[in-house]
């Protein structure tokens, strides 16, 4: 139907159109250029970094750089930190997020809304603020150096909790809940297994930003963390760009590993990952 | 409909009911959010009043002292000046792009291919932060740079962007905007996709242009969503750290022209001089600028749904 | 042709080598008359390395997690804890290395903390408020006895001085030299190596190279002139120290006050905004390192870790250029081995200092990574003929003056300080070149800055 309409447009809107989805095009390009140019610095070796003009792609491509990066540094480690980091901090966040979110939407209890201010009111204080008395809290505790140490900050979320609480009070119906009450079901079983499906594409939103946080956390890993065997991928990548920063094509190399994940489920999951951001970002 | 009397007999107990409920679900979650949240942010604004180094935790009570201290410190206020410039920067050029893009993929240019530009366009937003702007260095290098070398093929000359004070912060503003279009982009095109198309199809009817259109429907329309994006954009620019802290550090080569930002300057204070109540007090300071921007887009939002 | 004349260059450092040997150097402001790295060392090769105290380390499992600011030391280390594991088989290591600007802010969480590595690697000077605080061990008795017994050079051990005791074991030091390319000087028709301070600036016109539209696409000599931290303050210091000034000058009762603002300072501005208004260096081109490696420019002072670097990165250049020791002096870094007053087993991490201090690790050290170790009484004459770029940083010319780093905690705010504000006057250097007048003002207002830091800590003095 489209097309019938689009071709009964005049010549000149037809044109207009051409030119507008050519800079679109061009404009694209350049939005991915900075990624493509890392890849493209990854595949060539060092003579070739200094080229003026730079040529596009390599004159002479090897993966060279990804055997050194492979060698110099254990980047799979990075990686699998980095995995299980986010993972256990998008589950903790999802978890305490949806309960407390519900509870704060759906229950009428004394302290309820002082309680839900100091959420909102420590959801806009940046993580560098406290973080070394936050530090100091984890030596008290003796997690330096412990897996626990590097979790427990990013167990819970201040924007998640006010997240949730938003999309349960548009998204669970009262009236639903009595019903589930009158049919006899607990309190904690509704909670657990009936809200969870009502809230499941605002949690889907929610995991994807949790993920992408611990994914991305450089600071805190970097205090809390001693052993470069622990490390998540951020924090080893940045390691590894000082000791080697002459090489860039190294450098890329390494760069390159880093990303790989991010995009290659952007690739798999863009709708989900699309629809996740839009709507963690509206509901704010 | 129940009787007033029945109701005042069964309250209490369902209340009860759900008061253990919440105690037993939401305690242990807002102890852990009190224990790691709450009380090291209270620690901090305490620490904002002390003389308070990390060895020698509250040395000395001096009121407000670091904050009148800062308000004179040189580095303190080209830190203000370099982030907020860079902020207003980044947050017009990103939402207007964004705009524009939103736009266009919205009504103009659809299906597939936009789906593809969407693609393209959002594609920055995912990809962490440290290798993309070691990249970005490569891209802005002065000889070999594609920057350059692109600008030369438009008879342009070529731009000290790393080097000079100016140039440096134009780079941090592209490399942001880069980063961030993508995603004001995403959100407005949403917002976009909410508005009927009824509202459209009327004023095509009357005769308006898309221009027409765009100025007189989809712009009041949308404008809690983008106040949302400005506001955003604002509150992230004001955060700036990674960027300005890779570009700027290279041992070994061209380091660039550090652009003096305020993370970068309570890093500095704490960390390097070990001035941690001064850095708390500018912490504060930063903090403060965040909360008024939060408050005033709150405000907006409520005056312009009312 | 190009080869003659850099077997000129060669002969020319063979015969300034053997003049130097066996000169000695000398430390302001305690000067002394201590061997230079390649004088006599017969007596001490033969010294036998400490036995190690076989019962240091116990027999149940340690762990000794090492910590240090420059990742390129970390396979030093490394091999160095899988020997000593062949010594104590129960004892196992991790090493940690950041840059070292994320280095230090971890070591100011984890000291007062009590969560920092068994063995700490880091200067006495960055170090001194956590001696301060009782967070650092001082020496044990053999290690004090080895450290001020005349295996150093004394401007290290007075480095390593504080409180009135030892801390820690000096392990290398980051000594500059000037690499200059030898192809560029033969090129350029200069024969002699850059023997003084007037050589380096006159040599520097000469060897920058402009395209056809006046851009500079190679420096004379590239200086430090951007970047985040101290080291743009650190530069401006070693070449300051080369007309007899320093940054900040001690008085006789031990006060401190800003010397840079002297006519040796504004003169020393004065030859930085007139290279770059002059086109010997420019902000747009690539520096230091990265600059003598991609042929970027002819000549550059650094420490001597460039020295493996090139080989690794750039090493069609290895053979193709030379270093030299700085006319005057140099400041004198040392990184030494700390152990924590919080750390789980003292005893077995002083073990692992003593084994570290041994020559064969200390040799280790300047071949793996190419920093120069801390004893001055190895025998490196094998390593030099081997090695001939680090003559620069093995030979120093006679009456060679070592600048310790002020042993006052505020230094390092001091130093970033001024790098910032020696960022902003270099950018404005079209401005600033040619005016004496306006340098001196705006040397005086950071110099009031920098006394105002020191009267803040209580220790200025005029």
């Amino acid at each position: 139907m489209t097309k019938a309409r689009r071709n009964r447009r005049p010549l000149k809107d037809r044109i207009l159109y051409g030119i507008v989805v050519l800079l679109l095009l061009a404009g694209g390009l350049i939005m991915v250029f900075p990624i493509f140019w890392l890849f493209s610095t990854s595949l060539r070796l060092a003579p070739e970094l200094n080229v003026v003009p730079p040529h596009l792609l390599p004159d002479h491509w090897t993966l060279a750089n990804f055997e050194k990066a492979f060698t110099k540094a254990p980047l799979l480690g990075y990686m699998w930190n980095s995995i299980a980091f986010a993972t256990v901090s998008t589950v903790f966040i999802l978890l305490t997020s949806t309960i407390a979110g519900y509870i704060f939407a759906k229950f009428k209890f004394p302290g309820n809304n002082a309680l839900f201010m100091l959420v909102l009111a420590t959801a806009i204080v940046p993580f560098e603020i406290y973080m070394v008395p936050l530090f100091l809290q984890m030596k008290t505790l003796g997690l330096i150096d412990k897996p626990l140490g590097l979790f427990l900050p990013f167990l819970v979320m201040s924007y998640g909790i006010f997240f949730m609480r938003q999309n349960t009070q548009t998204s669970v119906p009262d009236e639903l809940l009595d019903a589930a009450r009158i049919d006899g079901m607990g309190e904690a079983r509704i909670m657990l297994l009936m809200v969870p499906r009502l809230l499941a594409p605002a949690m889907s939103a929610l995991a994807i930003l949790a993920f992408i946080q611990a994914w991305t956390a450089f600071i805190w890993p970097l205090l809390i963390l001693n052993n470069p065997k622990s490390f998540p991928m951020e924090l080893g990548l940045s390691q590894f760009a000082n000791s080697f920063s002459v090489d860039f094509g190294l450098v890329s190399a390494a760069a390159v590993v880093a990303m790989a994940p991010t995009l290659i489920a952007f690739l798999f999951l863009r709708r989900r990952i699309v629809d996740g951001i839009t709507l963690t970002g509206l509901k704010g | 409909m129940r009787s007033p009397l029945a109701r005042a007999r069964s309250v209490p107990h369902r209340t009860w009911v759900r008061y253990r409920f919440v105690a037993l679900f939401l305690t242990p979650i807002m102890a852990l959010y009190i224990y790691l949240r709450i009380l090291p942010t209270g620690q901090a604004f305490l620490m904002s009043f002390y003389k308070w180094e990390l060895i020698k935790p509250a040395e000395k009570f001096l009121g407000l002292d670091n904050y009148a201290n800062l308000l004179k410190d040189d580095n303190f206020r080209q830190a203000f000046l370099n982030t907020t410039i860079f902020a207003i920067v980044t947050t017009i050029i990103s939402v207007f792009l964004a705009l524009m893009l939103a736009a266009v993929l919205s009504r103009y240019v659809r299906g597939r291919l936009g789906g593809l530009l969407e693609l393209l366009y959002f594609a920055p937003v995912l990809v962490p932060m440290v290798p993309v702007t070691l990249g970005w260095r490569e891209i802005f290098n002065y000889n070999h740079g594609v920057l350059n070398a692109a600008l030369g093929v438009f008879g342009i000359a070529k731009q000290p962007w790393l080097s000079d004070p100016t140039m440096a912060l134009a780079a941090v503003v592209i490399l942001s905007v880069w980063k961030q279009v993508g995603y004001n982009m995403i959100i407005l095109l949403v917002g976009m996709r909410a508005i009927p198309i009824i509202y459209h199809e009327a004023a095509a009817v009357d005769g308006a242009s898309a221009w027409q259109q765009f100025r007189k429907i989809t712009m009041p329309l949308l404008a809690p969503v983008t106040l949302f994006v400005v506001v955003i954009t604002t509150i992230s620019a004001y955060n700036v750290f990674t960027q300005v802290y890779v570009l700027a550090s290279d041992v070994q080569g061209a380091p660039g022209k550090l652009v003096r930002v305020l993370v970068y300057d309570i890093f500095e204070n704490g960390f390097r001089f070990f001035k941690m109540g001064y850095a708390a007090s500018e912490a504060v300071y930063l903090f403060l600028i965040i909360m008024a921007l939060t408050i005033i887009q709150f405000r907006f939002l409520r005056g312009s749904q009312s | 042709m190009s080869s003659t004349n850099r077997m000129k260059g060669l002969v020319l450092f063979a015969s300034l080598a053997i003049a130097v040997g066996a000169c000695g150097s000398s430390a302001t402001p305690a000067p002394t008359a201590a061997p230079t790295a390649a004088g006599p060392t017969a007596a001490v090769t033969a010294a036998p390395t400490p036995a190690p105290t076989a019962d240091a380390c116990g027999t149940a499992p340690i762990t000794l997690n090492i910590w240090g600011g420059y990742p390129e030391n970390d396979p030093v280390w490394t091999t160095a804890g899988a020997n000593f594991k062949k010594l104590h088989p129960n004892v196992d290591f991790t090493v940690f290395s950041t840059d070292l600007r994320g280095f230090e802010q971890k070591l100011t969480t984890a000291l007062p903390s009590n969560t920092a590595g068994d063995v700490v690697i880091r200067t006495t000077n960055f170090l001194a408020r956590f001696i301060d605080q009782g967070l650092l061990l001082p020496l044990p008795d053999d290690l004090k006895a080895a450290v001020t017994g005349g295996g150093y050079n004394p401007a290290v051990v007075q480095d390593g001085s504080y409180a009135n005791n030892q801390w820690g074991v000096p392990l290398f030091t980051g000594g500059t030299a000037v690499y200059y390319n030898t192809d560029m000087y033969t090129a350029a028709g200069i024969t002699a190596a850059p023997a003084s301070m007037a050589d380096l600036i006159a040599n520097a016109p000469k060897l920058a190279v402009k395209d056809a539209s006046g851009a500079v696409t190679r420096s004379g000599w590239s200086m430090r002139i951007s970047g985040q931290g101290s080291g743009v303050a650190e530069k401006f210091w070693i070449l300051l120290l080369q007309s007899g000034k320093t940054l900040i000058k001690q008085t006789a009762d031990g006060k401190w006050h800003a010397e840079y603002n002297g006519p040796e300072g504004v003169k020393l501005f004065q030859m930085y905004v007139d290279f770059l208004k002059n086109g010997v260096d420019s902000p747009n081109i690539d520096h230091d390192a990265k600059a003598f490696e991609t042929l970027a420019t002819a000549q550059f002072l650094r420490e001597s870790w460039v020295i493996p670097e090139i080989v690794t990165n750039a090493p069609t250049l290895v053979g193709h250029y030379s270093t030299v020791a700085p006319p005057v002096g140099d400041i004198l870094t040392v990184e030494s081995a700390f152990v924590p007053t919080a750390a789980a087993n003292p005893a077995c991490s002083w073990e692992f200092v003593r084994f570290l201090r041994a020559q064969d690790q200390q040799l280790s050290l300047v071949k793996t990574s190419g920093w120069l170790p801390a004893r001055n009484d190895l025998d490196l004459t094998s390593f030099l003929t081997d090695n001939p770029t680090f003559t620069g940083f093995l030979k120093r010319p006679a009456g060679f003056q070592l600048t310790v780093t002020p042993p006052i905690a505020e230094f390092d705010e001091i130093e970033t300080k001024l790098a910032t504000h020696l960022v902003d006057g270099y950018a404005d250097f079209k401005n600033l070149s040619g005016s004496p007048d306006k340098i001196q003002t705006l040397l005086n207002t950071w110099a009031a800055e920098t006394d105002q830091i020191l009267k803040d800590a209580g220790h200025f003095g005029q």
